[in-house]
């Protein structure tokens, strides 16, 4: 093949490079002699000879440019020679190469960084053989909770659609005991036996769950470990198999070890242990102990399948919602069977978007702030393309051809890009190690289920987007410097868009106002989650923030029945209510505002139901005596639990006043009676003030307090009011609860105030991010603003020159110039305010107290703006005023 | 602009020099003087476009070079026809005829 040929030649050319250089100059050495011999011999004197020789000859430098681009390798050769020549530019360019080099690394890191936390969220696929195949099925009830009864998932496990089905309970914390070692809080998923099957996993070490380890109730006590549980428990020793584990007080068989960094098709728990589903009493025995796992309205179970080959997610969710529709109505199937793919599982789902949405808009926020470091770098590349025509000029004179220049100017882009990317890498590594230290634990985003920056994905990311960045902005500059008649516009001397009064843009202005404006939306944003945060800091609560602590634990998971529950109940309050500095102490099921709560159906004393489902559900907490007083909310009427509403005595619950107000308005609710489905009618003793139960945002609402002694439920919050240090309450508890059994572990300690920061954790950590942006948007586009107007006000020292030579102050000068910039100013602050009311709406979900449009966030978002811009467009007209006429003049 | 004007020459130049190297092998200097002789010094050849288009003719295998010496003794670089050239010379020779014939009949229009 004649290209085969040619490359071996070119590749040889190249690599025969210095003899043909040797020969190429011997060749023209001959080529002058032999003209200097014919001219001497038409009687020419020996030095005019030689002159005449070199002159017709013309430019040595051109013949041998023209000559060696004939004669090589151009890819390879000319390749090696643009980089070596690139950074001969750099090193005479080194700010103007490194801030191009830092900009790019900031953008591209950035957006690395994000990548890497929402990949498990948004795109990276399931851990498993044939992943497109997998699906997630979610059935929606009236609620919006997406779970799946087990009956259920056992009908929907025979459907046609479908190869294969497995139900999972995913994140269930256990208590487990390992040998001697203390009882400790170790995350479980109960899994159908067919699971890891399903999945295609294959086991680092010994065997995983199968069918056969999932036949009947309770006789199945064995459990596969992660990797990284394995390491830490069992120091990764193969002996670990066929050892036992006590989880819940039940001991258990280790049989195998997942994979190292083994997820299955969820990425929102970090598995420790995986349990068989018949062994799910042992690990959720006060579940099963409320409901049988038998009852199809008892939904609890999430649900991972295959389509069969040729089904599509159509027919398998119309032949699920079929089969729900016939499956027993006895207690609300689901409204509607949804399926989705298993990759992309909560894109879509009402009820798990809080994550993907959050995502997403980490996305969006890093993708303008590539797009503000697309525009410096742009903006860059253009400063230098002016200042860069004359040496290209130079080098076309020379003999180069436009498109080699082009060529090497993209290398020079390239190598840029580059570097941007390898900085961008180490930025995202550093933000990446940020974001885990200031995203709390259950932050939405789960951190521990991020792609390593590390990651072929996320590598082949930082480099394309890196790439796309400088190419794309690199190209135009690179045109217009090769092209002799470019600079005019450059210096915005010729086109540019007339936008009023003599006001003109050109690319340069264009790019200066666009960082302006994403600059204004970032400003925007972070005032709106700012004074959000503010708001939510200084709401009214119904309760007192200040020096209450929490702490959890699970009797339960430690073999306790409700009897022993109760007298451990008891003497922890005692104990705890003894100690120097404690104020207050109380138990609750439900420690308040964590985005989650306790419902259940309840009926009003006066209020008729057509049916059961008529019956409204209602959040439900269970408290102790003292809860009011403990976490700060005021009683209106009537009395709080005592010691003596027992069992025995008649069931006895608080409202609050949103309740009181709803169904009996008007009359006393003190009397009256509310049913649930578990419990004989309660009557209500006492009515409390409004308080925030779920979130901050709830507003206020009905909300019933039952008395712990009459009812019994797990885990346990224990409420303590005082005011010392926060460790010292924290171990004033671990003491109180250990020294009433070493065996059970105390989890979740914090202050209120902690816990609540953590209900807001993503506004702030999105605030923060979009605080740090503003600062770095700032930064750019007055570095953007000072380059410009210092550059409109160099081309035009002439002009100055002349006025000032005329007659003219100084001060009219720097308005002349300033006027400019905060034309400049303007424009980038309308385009941002522009911007900000189209996208600060996608923020909506995650603001308190305040509109999207809030007019007062973005007044100040412009003034910050304005106010820098003015500073920069000031110092740089100031220079202009600086201008000694007759060194003006003298310019050019 | 000096591209276009290159442009055009060329194909010519490279015409030329096969044309000339079809008398037998010569080196560059050489190749000058015959250009200039045969067309009676209308076409004085530029150094600076000659060894160009010799390169690119040697890349792509019309012609061939080696290091002789000439009739005083001197090293030059000889440059000889290849097959190939001999019939890329006959098919641009074709081109060029139909070419000035065409261009001549429209110019021997009477007016």
């Amino acid at each position: 093949m004649s290209w085969l040929h040619e490359l071996r030649d070119r590749i040889r050319a190249s690599r025969e490079r210095d003899a043909d250089e040797r020969e190429m100059a011997e060749e023209m050495t001959f080529h002058l002699e032999e003209a200097e011999k014919t001219y001497r011999a038409q009687g020419h004197e020996a030095a005019a000879a030689r002159r005449l020789a070199r002159l017709h000859f013309g430019s040595v430098d051109r013949f041998q440019e023209e000559a060696r681009s004939e004669s090589r390798a151009p890819w390879l050769e000319q390749f090696v020679e643009d980089v070596r020549y690139a950074f001969r530019t750099f090193s005479r360019q080194k700010v103007w190469a490194f801030s191009i080099v830092l900009v790019l690394a900031l953008g591209v890191g950035a957006n690395t960084a994000v990548f890497s936390l929402v990949d498990a969220v948004l795109f990276r696929p399931p851990d498993a053989v044939r992943p497109q195949e997998l699906v997630r099925i979610y059935g929606v009830d009236e609620e919006d909770e997406s779970s799946t009864s087990y009956p259920l998932f056992l009908d929907f496990k025979r459907a046609r659609g479908l190869s294969e089905a497995a139900a999972i309970q995913a994140g269930t914390p256990v208590t487990v005991v390992n040998g001697s070692a203390p009882a400790e809080r170790r995350i479980s998923t109960i899994v159908t036996g067919n699971y890891f099957t399903l999945l295609g996993t294959k086991p680092l070490v010994g065997r995983l769950l199968s069918a056969q380890d999932d036949v009947s109730k309770g006789a199945h006590a064995v459990a596969v470990v992660s990797y990284n549980y394995w390491r830490e428990a069992f120091a990764g020793e193969a002996s670990a198999i066929g050892g036992t584990i006590r989880v819940n007080g039940t001991p258990f068989t280790i049989i195998g070890v997942t994979p190292r960094g083994f997820k299955g098709e969820s990425f929102d728990h970090d598995t420790e242990i995986w349990l068989p589903m018949a062994m799910i009493e042992v690990a959720v025995p006060d579940w099963i102990e409320l409901e049988p796992l038998e009852r199809y309205g008892f939904s609890f179970l999430d649900i991972v399948a295959r389509l069969r080959p040729g089904t599509s997610l159509e027919q398998a969710q119309a032949e699920l919602n079929s089969i729900a529709i016939a499956a027993d109505r006895e207690a609300s199937p689901p409204r509607e069977v949804k399926v989705l793919p298993a990759g992309a599982a909560t894109i879509g789902l009402e009820q798990a978007p809080a994550a993907t949405r959050l995502s997403w808009i980490l996305l969006g926020v890093v993708g303008m702030v590539l797009l503000l470091a697309c525009a410096d770098v742009a903006a860059l590349l253009l400063a230098r393309a002016e200042p860069r025509s004359r040496e290209l000029g130079v080098r076309v004179a020379l003999g180069a051809t436009r498109g080699r220049l082009i060529r090497q100017l993209l290398s020079e882009s390239l190598i840029l890009a580059l570097c941007g990317a390898a900085g961008g890498i180490m930025v995202a590594e550093l933000l990446r190690r940020g974001a885990l230290k200031i995203a709390p634990e259950n932050f939405l985003i789960p951190m521990a289920s991020a792609t390593p920056v590390l990651d072929a994905r996320v590598l082949g990311l930082a480099a394309l987007t890196s790439i796309a960045c400088a190419l794309f902005f690199g190209v135009a500059p690179a045109l217009a410097a090769t092209r002799m008649a470019l600079p005019n516009v450059l210096r915005g001397q010729v086109a540019g868009l007339r936008v009023f009064r003599g006001l003109r843009f050109t690319a340069r202005d264009g790019l200066v106002v666009l960082q302006l404006g994403l600059c204004l939306i970032f400003l925007a944003g972070a005032a709106l989650l700012g004074r959000s945060i503010r708001h939510a800091s200084a709401l009214d609560l119904g309760f007192d923030r200040e020096n209450l602590f929490i702490a959890r634990f699970d009797l339960r998971r430690n073999g306790y029945d409700r009897a022993r529950s109760e007298i451990f109940y008891r003497q922890l309050l005692e104990r705890l209510r003894s100690e120097a500095g404690v104020s207050a102490a109380a138990l609750a099921f439900h420690p308040t505002v964590r985005n989650s709560g306790l419902r259940n159906s309840t009926s009003f004393e006066g209020h008729v139901y057509a049916t059961p489902e008529a019956i409204p559900s209602n959040d439900l907490n269970l408290v102790t005596p003292g809860y009011l007083q403990t976490v700060g909310t005021r009683l209106l009427a009537g009395r709080d639990f005592t010691d003596a509403d027992t069992r025995n005595g008649t069931p006895a619950v608080l409202v609050s006043k949103a309740l009181a107000d709803k169904y009996w308005a008007g009359q006393n609710p003190i009397g009256k009676h509310i049913g649930n489905i578990t419990d004989p009618a309660a009557e209500i003793v006492g009515v409390f003030a409004n308080a925030k139960y779920r979130t901050l945002r709830e507003e206020p609402h009905p909300l019933v307090l039952m008395s712990l002694w009459q009812n019994h439920i797990t885990p346990m919050s224990v409420l303590v009011r005082s005011d010392l240090e926060p460790a010292v309450v924290q171990q004033l508890i671990v003491r109180a609860v250990g020294g009433l059994d070493p065996n059970v572990p105390v989890f979740a300690t914090s202050t209120m105030e902690e816990s609540l920061a953590e209900a807001f954790a993503q506004e702030r950590l999105l605030g923060i991010l979009l605080a740090a942006f503003s600062v770095l948007a700032l930064t750019l586009s007055a570095a953007g603003l000072f380059a410009l107007v210092s550059y409109i006000v160099k081309s035009r020292t002439r002009e100055w020159g002349i006025r000032i030579a005329i007659g003219a102050r100084p001060e009219e000068i720097t308005w002349l110039v300033q006027r400019r910039g905060a034309g400049i100013a303007i424009a980038g602050v309308a385009l941002g305010l522009v911007g900000a009311l189209i996208l600060t709406r996608y923020l909506q979900t995650l603001l308190f107290g305040v509109q999207p449009n809030d007019p007062i966030s973005f007044a100040l978002a412009a003034l910050i703006l304005l106010g820098v811009s003015l500073v920069a467009g000031y110092l740089a007209a100031r220079a202009a005023t600086r201008t000694d006429a007759m060194t003006a003049l003298r310019t050019e | 602009m000096a591209k276009t004007r290159g442009d055009m020459l060329q194909g010519t130049l490279d015409l030329l020099v096969l044309k000339v190297l079809q008398l037998g092998p010569m080196h560059g200097w050489g190749i000058t003087l015959l250009i200039k002789q045969h067309s009676d010094d209308v076409l004085q050849v530029n150094e600076g476009s000659l060894y160009p288009s010799l390169y690119r003719l040697k890349r792509q295998r019309l012609i061939a070079s080696a290091w002789e010496v000439t009739e005083n003794n001197r090293r030059a670089r000889y440059y000889s026809l290849t097959p190939p050239g001999r019939q890329r010379l006959s098919e641009e020779r074709a081109v060029w005829e139909r070419l000035s014939s065409a261009v001549n009949r429209v110019l021997e229009v009477p007016a």
